[in-house]
């Protein structure tokens, strides 16, 4: 169980910082790929502690439906945020 | 990040009492929200209430009562049937407040290369669609019907689904009848408006489950009752497809409303413009 719980820290440090750069960063197209990194990381830690039914759905909606609306919505209404 | 949304300048001396409000509620909230989670039994705990009054009934009870072997399946759209009617009816109700509200924007006429109005047409993306798109289709399908006893349901497949339909979309331009621009491409999948009776349909048709179960004799959603022949589980067990196959039709209609409402536009996805179209914009 131990390196479970090792990769799960991992997993949630990394989801801490994909967020936060998510956050932080202008590009509108960079922010809605480090979203997807992060709906993709929040899959694998689902899958990891067993929910594999909201894993496979946080992978369809998060990693490429949300994905694929933001993108649509940037290069739409501009593709920085100041 | 700390201002205001551009357009809506703000009244004087509110951004800093904002500021320090947030500045106090933020720790307060982590600590109480860490606070909080130390409390909560440990994951996977036998002796956590859920694992001793709730779970057992589903884990021991599930397979039996509703012929299906994924019990996620079994309590998402049976036990708890109504739930996921609530979330199919969400669904459907952003991608039509998406559509009444991005109605007006899609009447402006875009600049010539804005958006994503145009196909990508490039011929490495067309093949690569030509072979993917299929297999994306038709492993929604496979989700969906597996959903039983594999990881997957409706909810999933209906996604996968309305991925495929993007696709296409995305490379070979909005689905409609009298396409300009690549004629070589064969029209394929729903519009605009195709893809909004589609949604609506699967709504119609979770509703009408629902009712027909009221109609033989059940409660809303009970499908126990409905005279599909054969034992209660099998009953159940098609009555819970039946229900899938309803919300696999309103997410992939409401997910290709939303792509076409935001990145095509009224105008090219052939749908009727609303009236006062013209130089109001």
């Amino acid at each position: 169980m131990a390196e479970g719980h090792l990769i799960s820290i991992g997993l949630l440090a990394a989801m801490v910082v994909s967020a936060a750069c998510a956050l932080a960063v202008k590009d509108l197209l960079a922010a809605a790929a480090l979203f997807g990194a992060f709906s993709f990381l929040t899959a694998t830690w689902f899958a990891l502690v067993g929910a594999v039914d909201v894993a496979f759905t946080e992978a369809c909606v998060g990693g490429a439906l949300t994905t694929i609306l933001f993108v649509s919505t940037a290069f739409r209404t501009g593709r920085r945020f100041d | 990040m700390g201002t205001a949304p551009p357009g809506r300048p703000p009244a004087p001396g509110t951004p800093r009492v904002r500021r320090l409000l947030g500045a106090a509620a933020f720790p307060a909230l982590f600590v109480g929200l860490v606070v909080g989670m130390t409390q909560l039994p440990e994951f996977g705990d036998p002796a956590s209430p859920a694992s001793t009054h709730l779970s057992p009934r589903f884990i021991e009870d599930a397979a039996a009562e509703t012929g299906a072997a994924n019990m996620v399946t079994a309590v998402l759209a049976d036990y708890r049937g109504y739930d996921t009617l609530g979330e199919a009816a969400v669904i459907f109700a952003a991608g039509l407040g998406c559509l009444v509200i991005l109605a007006a924007a899609g009447a402006r006429p875009d600049p010539p290369g804005a958006g994503m109005s145009h196909p990508f047409g490039s011929v490495v993306l067309d093949a690569a669609t030509r072979i993917l798109v299929p297999v994306v289709l038709l492993f929604a399908v496979y989700v969906l019907i597996h959903g039983h006893v594999s990881p997957g349901g409706g909810f999933q497949g209906g996604v996968l689904f309305g991925s495929g339909l993007i696709m296409m979309r995305l490379v070979w331009g909005p689905a409609h009848e009298g396409r300009a621009h690549q004629p070589a491409v064969p029209a394929f999948g729903p519009g605009l408006r195709g893809s909004l009776v589609l949604a609506c349909a699967g709504i119609l048709a979770y509703v009408g489950i629902g009712l027909a179960a009221m109609a033989f004799g059940g409660e809303f959603l009970n499908y126990g009752t409905l005279p599909l022949g054969g034992d209660p589980a099998h009953v159940r067990e098609l009555a819970t497809l039946g229900i899938e196959a309803a919300v696999f039709l309103t997410v992939a209609g409401t997910v290709a409303v939303l792509f076409d409402t935001i990145s095509i536009g009224m105008r090219e996805s052939g749908a009727p413009l609303p009236p006062g179209d013209g130089d109001s914009a």
